[in-house]
């Protein structure tokens, strides 16, 4: 029997869409939903997050109580206290483990789409270079905020909720605030240098060596600085300095941990400036895979 | 109006110069493009989709000036990459729903519609695998499929039967074929394979180092010749045939490849002449035919009236 006994129908087309980067964005995730690592990576996100309502239900409830027998050793405990620096904390681990679910998710997005041909497959369609590069960027940004700022707003919204004062309500809209701010200076460049790296080698182990020697020569850099010329404001230079300055200030942190003395705006703009730059030259690699001349 | 237009159509790779002042009209049905490797084949299918800028002249697409309305023309017509396309980790069913997003069709109607499409270039149950599992056949129906998925009138065609074993190469040009006969659409197939080109095509556009060498309807470029006959004859009347045919003056020569004599008779003389002079000498012709001239002779005609040979070319 002939391959083409049975036909397709005619297709008139569509109307001219806009936002194609969603269907770019939405393959993405769909690829990743499906892989055992990015849904182990997420578990553990998620068990973390757990722990943290555990927290919030001992502090706002149980310890609330005075007819319950815990509350008095829980309102000891400062392991159970709630404050800006809980949601502080509960970023910051999860940055980590955000981190490293980036660099799975994104160091073969687009060195895979290349060494399997695909670009010129997908800008043979009516999708541009920039529909395909914010689509990418979406799927990590998601991912990447989902694991942070999402969490973290649920976790306030979840004190917000269960604490007996309305007192808490204000301070809970400046720690949302806070991790929505903290959390995009981080996942921003990290998605976009993840990005970035991906377009730049040849395969998905290389990008991820690239990002982690990145790093790795970007922190020794700003140390070395702040070593060999004795100030300590040279380790802004740091990105993960950076970042921890800037969401230790969104979150005004009585007892900071990173001494730095120059302004938090400086570390804000670091960033941006380093995200532009990745944003820029990503920009300029996807476009020559669509306008190779 | 024609479905390609090209005007004086120059584009470059830095210093290297891959297309040199093509003028061209393709109109509907199916058009081959042959060439070298190096002829400029894929960069005009490139530019057609406006992946490369032409240094000058004009080329437009369905009457869509190329760069400028570039997405309309994709949207409009399906592309066949030559090199191997997969995306290991998703079925051919959910890429092809995704190619179909791309094109506004929604959800439902991608699925579907891939659906159909794969069945179509058969790949049948095997659609639901995932992509790292395909063959390179395979790999190649879903590079077909892609380009079919929104119904284009027209299709670029990039070495679709490459890496194909023979089975598969027949496969996948029958199905050229009944996509250009059924479906009417135009296609515009490059190869370096003359035998496809031949086997799919009505018309053959012959380039070299960027321009056209030759272009025409297939037709009247592999037309019969006047005066040129392939003899065959029984076994041991071969010295006889050669004397004769040299006694009356008439050239000829042993055919390479299956050993016939190829006879050029003058122009007053016909088929009935050759067999009363095998007659004569007491001949007996088995086989007798009159030689076409084949693509490949042309291609390579063509060649070396541009001064290359056919070993630079790559054939």
């Amino acid at each position: 029997m002939p391959v083409f006994e049975q036909t397709y129908r005619s297709f008139e087309g569509g109307p001219p869409l806009r936002w194609r980067w969603r269907f770019v964005a939405a393959q993405e995730l769909r690829v990743l939903a499906v892989s055992r690592v990015f849904k182990f990576l997420v578990f553990l996100g998620g068990l973390h997050y757990l722990f943290r309502v555990l927290q919030i239900v001992a502090y706002d409830i149980v310890a609330q109580d005075p007819n319950n027998p815990l509350a008095p050793l829980l309102r000891q405990a400062d392991m159970f206290y709630i404050s800006g620096q809980t949601f502080y904390d509960f970023i910051n681990f999860q940055l980590s483990l955000m981190f490293v679910t980036l660099l799975y998710a994104g160091s073969g997005m687009i060195c895979n789409d290349i060494r399997n041909n695909l670009p010129e497959i997908y800008f043979s369609k009516p999708l541009r270079w920039y529909d395909y590069l914010f689509g990418k960027f979406l799927a990590l940004f998601l991912v990447g905020f989902s694991l942070t700022a999402v969490m973290a707003l649920l976790l306030i919204l979840q004190h917000a909720l269960m604490s007996p004062s309305w007192k808490v309500v204000g301070d809970c809209l400046n720690w949302a605030g806070g991790s929505l701010g903290y959390a995009a200076a981080a996942v921003v460049p990290a998605a976009l240098f993840i990005l970035l790296c991906s377009s730049l080698v040849n395969g998905q182990n290389y990008a991820a060596i690239t990002v982690i020697m990145a790093l790795i020569a970007n922190t020794a850099l700003a140390a070395m600085f702040a070593e060999t010329l004795r100030y300590q404001n040279w380790f802004l230079f740091s990105l993960p300095v950076a970042v921890g300055h800037v969401g230790e200030k969104l979150f005004r942190l009585a007892r900071p941990q990173i001494a730095l003395t120059v302004p938090w705006t400086w570390s804000l703009l670091y960033v941006a400036v380093f995200s532009l730059l990745c944003l820029l030259w990503l920009a300029f690699r996807i476009r020559k895979m669509e306008v190779a001349t | 109006m024609s479905f390609v237009s090209l005007n004086n159509l120059v584009v470059e790779y830095g210093d290297f110069r891959a297309l040199d002042g093509l003028t061209l009209e393709i109109d509907s049905g199916a058009v081959g493009l042959l060439g070298p490797n190096g002829a400029g084949k894929s960069t005009l299918l490139k530019t057609l989709l406006g992946f490369l800028r032409p240094r000058s002249g004009t080329a437009s697409v369905m009457g869509f000036r190329l760069p400028e309305q570039a997405l309309e023309v994709r949207r409009r017509m399906g592309y066949m990459p030559e090199k191997e396309v997969s995306s290991p980790r998703v079925s051919a069913v959910s890429f092809l729903a995704y190619c179909g997003r791309m094109f506004g069709m929604t959800r439902s109607d991608a699925l579907e519609r891939a659906h159909e499409v794969l069945n179509y270039v058969g790949l049948g149950e095997a659609r639901y695998r995932l992509m790292q599992e395909y063959s390179t056949g395979m790999l190649q129906r879903v590079k077909l499929a892609q380009a079919l998925i929104h119904d284009p009138k027209l299709l670029f065609l990039d070495e679709p039967t490459n890496g194909l074993d023979p089975d598969g190469r027949l496969e996948m040009l029958a199905l050229i074929q009944e996509i250009v006969a059924r479906r009417k659409v135009t296609v515009l197939l490059s190869s370096h394979l003359l035998p496809d080109v031949q086997q799919v095509c009505q018309y053959v556009i012959m380039l070299n180092r960027g321009k056209v060498i030759r272009h025409g309807p297939l037709e009247e470029l592999i037309r019969p010749l006047d005066h040129r006959y392939e003899i065959g004859v029984r076994p041991g009347d071969e010295p006889k045939l050669e004397s004769a045919v040299s006694g009356v003056g008439w050239s000829f020569h042993r055919h390479p490849g299956n050993g016939y004599f190829v006879v050029d008779l003058p122009e007053k003389a016909g088929c009935q002449d050759l067999f009363r002079l095998a007659l004569n000498a007491g001949v007996q012709i088995r086989h007798c035919v009159p030689v076409r001239t084949t693509l490949e002779s042309v291609f390579l005609d063509s060649l070396e009236e541009t001064g290359m040979e056919a070993a630079h070319a790559g054939i």
